[in-house]
């Protein structure tokens, strides 16, 4: 009887493996596929941010925050007019909603207000800037093309739902887990089960929680997940008794990810936090020198009671911080030596610690930065060759480095000593086969750093050849998604950041991938989020806000702000807003016409004499009646602001009134169709989704003032109407001036 | 934003190195994975350094060898041991056709899609084409000589007799391994092939001389070239035609008929008849002939009569046995029973099942006529061959240093039911058709009446 039972759970647990391989490697497909292309298919359509009018009164759409002015080609606003510098000036706007111009040492400078511009000065709506001769003047959206482009990208942003991965993912470890259970038999660590279920919860709060604040990006954050499930495969392989630690770094990584994403929204508050970083990096690495331990040829370890980290991992998030940088900063020679400073220490460092791989890794993103911020081959070229100076010093100080290098590409000729580690790694792919051999029957295991410089050969082994190629596509769509970010980016900042992260992840790769399989000489670094290792899981995870912080896609990211600061402001607008129908953008095309419906490229491109000025119509069509402002009015204003006629032209210029004036006649058509269609209440909560606390948002010192203004005044002005924005403030400051 | 736009494609570039690599990797992958898998450092494969995993039956399901963590077991009938011992190997591996060598990826169960999972890490169960009893007949017959017997069905291309002697129990080694049992001479080895040649001389001439039947020699028992040269026969044979010289297997005729074709011509038959080539054997390489062609004279006549630098190998032999028996064009020989149908059909997919023409239709006819008329009116008929429609041409090829000559024997049976060709070579043991007929009967009277 006993022996009968055994005999069938034997029986049972043989074919689990051979079944779970393969389901195992369909939900990897499901998931990662799903999710891969998800931020491959996605669009991510510009933000409009202000509209610039130019001299021959048609006006240019800014899509970014940071916006360079100039005649050359690769300038955001192209100026035709033969007075222009090749790189004119910046015109760049803050978090906070204020633009700031700076002339870039023109050669006939710029004037705001007939006033030469020396230094950085704020530009506000109204002002006129005066460059080579023509006037500009900076003009913020009405409101209603602010829903309308929202509604845009919207459309555009296709929304990948998560629950369906999240549920496969949830099977796949519990999948897992039950394989463990048959492959190590008696040997079971019971921490395994408890690490599996920590790291199924984070991912499930984390997701609710962002749902929670309204978030529905998720596709970057699944992949991670789905990486650091193998991750903790691969540690119960190897370290079975490390499962539970890796577990709860994945924890702390997801936490720092979610710390991270909530700092860098806010990029002034962000960058005054750099000298901190600094100065922290440069202790670290100090004390990294002082006190570090030895592992692996290196002295990159630093134990702190019972508890080791790799300082140089840590130094990764510090370094691309420091690195980036917004398009102001561009043009400064200081932030370049800051900067230029800190790698070459970086890399002082970890030359006498002799941790050759992450040197390479900061090398390499260093070169990225510094191409992303200069652009400049030739000072490329300079620096690639000192360094490859510097390599062949290391390699001549260094003979176990040499070594590496004089076995690369004839593993086969030494298969037991210098070619040891790639020869395991490609006889246990080659036995992995497809949907390799289930988890926990591998033997690369049993090899040193198997489950970190090893790791690809590890998973192939035991997840098989599919989902090894699977982990590697989704650092290169990583890669992708962060380089798409930067059409619609805003800051430069922000894209310099993600795509200097992606490149470190992707060189990771590269070094710790290729060198495992002898396509290069074997360095040792970490595949990022799925080698062993607590300080490398954190540092993936924290290295992936940057990329979050680029994602713009409406409502996706935690790290881009979206939301209202003042509940009882936003459900007004809701309310609002839903009792105005204009948010179709349907009915707002049919309204406004053709020239509206062209793309806002056409409208870039200057010609000093265009016949058709993109916008004009709005301005002819500012002399209509309106039949019944109060609607209109409620629509954006604020809680307190009563309704009240506008006196268009009060003190500020005829623009910013004139364009909102043509939201009236939407109403009526709107009406009707967008009510048959669909009830009001889920439209309008979708606007409070997409309220957009930098529409809403206040600008600080001035604000209360106007708001208590407008208040006791009665009349509407263009705060009441675009809230208290701080172009709008200011604009009106500069109307009176 | 523009500018920094342009340049993170730079980032993409990093994206495109590791797509490029990783493409390159599973192609080389796809290439070499096989001989990464049975590379006997493999953790997974082997433990210990001893391969565990795998076994080898034979035609009819009997085991000939299972790998075992407490080494190789064997087949129980010694003889049946000893006669397939250059399949399975022997328990150092020294054999080179070994299953442990030349099937392993076999035996663990290799293929690019499943890596080496096998349930409950088994290994696979390989199954040879060959029959153990048949070998083991054959492999007594050949009673001690050193030797080879092969016999293989000439419309599927099944291999049902491999021996090669000398050989021994590997579950009981001799304390001296016998010099050469390592060697499987079926396979591994060439021989001079006298006159068993003598049919490809035969057939150039058919295919390229008007009057190849009608073409006559009056025998004196030797031509005499000058310089001490000269072909001899052992008696003298008067005039003969093609086919009366190919059954008397007159030295003198095939002497002038080599000059008369030529040495170009005689090359070119030489490759068609796939002499020259090597075979694949379901992974297992036969040793491919050797020739040397003078322009002329008593070394190109000697090259025609299948001595001088002639060496064939007797799988190549019997092959092309099985063109003549077939029509002029030969099934590849295999060993391996494919073991389900999808593989299958990949085999058929990935690999000639068929050779090139070796010779023309007529010219197969011919010989096949000719060969039958050897067998009944030279090498004893039915009462020799009891039953059997054998075709067949003897060789007796003479080997310096050597007390007497190396006995060939090769043809096929001209009998839909029992479609054989077969090559029998005995070393140092007399003529051929008596030596290398006596046992290919033993071996052929078992396989048809089995």
């Amino acid at each position: 009887m006993d022996n009968g039972y055994d005999g069938i759970m034997e029986y049972v647990t043989l074919y689990f493996t051979t079944g779970v391989r393969w389901v195992c490697m369909g939900l990897a497909i499901l998931i990662l596929l799903h999710q891969i292309f998800a931020l491959l298919r996605m669009r991510n359509p510009s933000e409009i941010w202000a509209y610039l009018k130019c001299p021959d009164s048609s006006t240019v759409p800014l899509t970014h925050w940071e916006n360079l002015m100039g005649r050359a080609r690769g300038c955001d606003i192209i100026l035709n007019l033969s007075g222009v510098s090749r790189s004119h000036g910046t015109l760049v706007r803050d978090s906070e909603g204020v633009w700031e111009y700076r002339d870039l040492n023109s050669k006939n400078g710029s004037f705001i207000n007939g006033r030469r511009v020396t230094e950085p000065a704020i530009l506000r709506a109204g002002d006129t800037l005066t460059v080579g001769g023509g006037d500009f003047q900076l003009y913020p959206l009405s409101a209603r093309e602010r829903i309308e482009n929202i509604e845009k990208r919207k459309r555009h942003t296709k929304r990948t739902s998560p629950w369906l991965s999240m549920l496969a993912i949830t099977i796949f470890q519990l999948l897992t887990v039950i394989q463990f259970h048959v492959a190590l038999g008696d040997d079971y660590p019971g921490q395994l089960t408890a690490a599996f279920i920590i790291l199924c919860a984070t991912m499930w709060a984390y997701v609710i929680a962002l749902r929670m604040l309204r978030r529905t990006g998720f596709e970057v954050e699944l992949i991670a997940f789905f990486l650091s499930t193998l991750s903790l495969s691969l540690t119960a392989s190897a370290y079975p008794y490390a499962v539970l630690k890796q577990a709860f770094c994945v924890l702390l990584g997801v936490m720092l990810f979610f710390a991270m994403c909530w700092f860098l929204r806010d990029l002034n508050k962000a960058k005054k936090l750099i000298p901190v970083f600094l100065g922290a990096s440069v202790l670290l690495l100090i004390l990294n020198l002082a006190i570090g331990t030895v592992a692996y040829g290196s002295q990159n370890w630093i134990s702190l009671g019972g508890f080791t980290f790799q300082p140089s991992e840590l130094i990764k998030i510090a370094f691309i911080f420091i690195g980036a940088a917004s398009l102001n900063e561009l043009q400064q020679r200081k932030n370049l030596a800051i900067f230029l400073g800190f790698s070459v220490f970086c890399l002082g460092c970890l030359a006498i610690m002799g941790d050759f791989g992450t040197a390479m890794i900061f090398f390499a993103t260093y070169l990225v930065i510094s191409f992303l911020r200069s652009g400049d081959f030739t000072k490329m070229f300079l620096v690639l060759g000192g360094a490859g100076l510097m390599g062949l010093m290391v390699l001549r100080f260094k003979p176990y480095i040499a070594d590496r290098f004089s076995v690369w590409r004839h593993v086969w000729d030494d298969p037991t000593d210098a070619g040891f580690q790639q020869v395991q790694t490609m006889t246990s792919i080659a036995s992995g086969g497809i949907p390799g051999l289930g988890a926990g029957e591998g033997n690369l295991s049993d090899v040193a750093a198997a489950s970190t410089d090893l790791v690809f050969g590890m998973l192939a082994e035991e997840w098989g050849l599919v989902i090894a190629v699977l982990a590697v596509l989704c650092i290169i769509t990583l890669g992708v998604f962060a380089y798409r970010s930067i059409i619609a980016g805003r800051s430069t900042y922000y894209s310099i950041a993600a795509c200097a992260a992606t490149s470190m992840f992707m060189f990771q790769t590269i070094l710790n991938v290729f060198g495992s399989v002898d396509l290069l000489p074997l360095t040792g670094v970490t595949f990022p989020f799925v080698s062993s290792g607590g300080t490398s899981m954190i540092v993936s995870w924290g290295m992936l806000a940057f990329l979050k912080a680029a994602d713009t896609r409406q409502n996706a990211s935690l790290a881009v702000r979206v939301h209202e600061k003042d509940p009882d402001k936003g459900l007004k607008s809701v309310e609002s807003v839903s009792a105005v129908d204009i948010y179709d953008p349907e009915d707002l095309y049919a309204l406004l016409g053709e020239e509206y419906k062209k793309p806002p490229k056409k409208a870039r491109k200057q010609e000093p004499r265009a016949s058709e000025p993109v916008r004009s119509k709005p301005i002819a069509e500012s002399a209509k009646p309106k039949p019944q402002p109060e609607p209109e009015r409620t629509l954006f204003r604020r809680k307190k602001s009563e309704a009240a006629p506008a006196p268009a032209a009060k003190s500020t210029p005829a623009k910013p009134s004139s364009t909102s004036a043509p939201a009236q006649p939407s109403r009526t058509p709107a009406t009707p169709g967008v009510r048959r269609e669909e009830p009001q209440h889920p439209k309008a909560v979708r606007y409070t989704e997409v309220s957009d606390e930098d529409f809403f948002g206040k600008f600080d010192p001035p604000a209360p003032k106007k708001n208590a203004k407008a208040e006791e005044d009665g009349p509407l002005t263009l705060d009441d109407i675009f809230g208290n924005d701080g172009i709008f403030n200011d604009g009106k400051k500069g109307g009176k001036r | 934003m523009k500018k920094i736009e342009k340049r993170a494609l730079l980032c993409l570039l990093f994206g495109l190195i590791l797509l490029g690599g990783v493409c390159f990797f599973i192609y080389e992958d796809w290439n070499e994975g096989g001989a990464w898998a049975v590379y006997e450092g493999n953790r997974d494969v082997y433990a210990d350094g001893d391969l565990a995993k795998g076994a080898l039956y034979d035609t009819d399901g009997e085991l000939l060898m299972r790998n075992t963590a407490d080494g190789m077991i064997y087949n129980d009938d010694a003889d049946v041991r000893a006669a397939c011992m250059h399949i399975t190997g022997d328990r150092d591996n020294n054999i080179s056709t070994g299953a442990n060598r030349v099937f392993l990826e076999r035996m663990i169960g290799f293929d690019f899609i499943n890596g080496i999972y096998s349930l409950n890490n088994d290994g696979e169960d390989v199954s040879l084409t060959l029959d153990g009893d048949i070998c083991a007949t054959a492999y007594r017959a050949l009673s001690g000589r050193k030797g080879t017997v092969g016999v293989y069905n000439y419309k599927t291309g099944e291999i049902v007799c491999m021996v090669s002697s000398p050989t021994y129990d590997p579950e009981d080694p001799p304390s001296t391994i016998p010099e050469g049992a390592y060697i499987n001479r079926f396979i591994s080895a060439a021989f001079a092939p006298g006159s068993t040649f003598k049919l490809v001389t035969a057939a150039a001439s058919i295919e390229t001389q008007d009057d190849a039947y009608s073409y006559e020699v009056n025998c004196e028992g030797s031509i005499d070239y000058g310089h001490g040269d000269e072909v001899t026969d052992l008696s003298v044979h008067g005039t003969v035609s093609l086919k009366k010289a190919l059954e008397v297997s007159c030295n003198c005729y095939f002497a002038r008929l080599s000059e008369k074709v030529g040495s170009r011509t005689l090359k070119k038959y030489v490759k068609k008849a796939g002499l020259d080539r090597s075979y694949d054997i379901d992974g297992i390489e036969t040793k491919a002939g050797t020739f040397d062609f003078p322009d002329g004279g008593v070394n190109l006549a000697w090259t025609g009569i299948g001595q001088w630098h002639d060496m064939v190998n007797p799988c190549g032999m019997m092959v092309y046995m099985g063109a003549i028996a077939n029509g002029g064009t030969a099934v590849m020989p295999s060993i391996i029973k494919p073991s389900n149908i999808v593989s299958e059909k990949i085999d058929a997919a990935t690999t000639a099942l068929k050779t090139d023409d070796m010779i023309d239709e007529e010219t197969a006819e011919a010989l096949t006529s000719m060969m039958r008329n050897n067998v009944e009116n030279h090498y004893g008929g039915n009462s020799a061959f009891p039953g059997l429609e054998l075709c067949a041409k003897s060789g007796t090829a003479e080997v310096e240093g050597q007390d007497r000559p190396n006995a060939w024997f090769t043809g096929f049976l001209n009998d839909e039911n029992n479609p054989y060709a077969f090559v029998v070579v005995v070393e140092n043991s007399g003529y051929g058709s008596e030596v290398g007929g006596a046992v290919i009967n033993t071996v052929l009277q078992d396989l048809v009446n089995q």
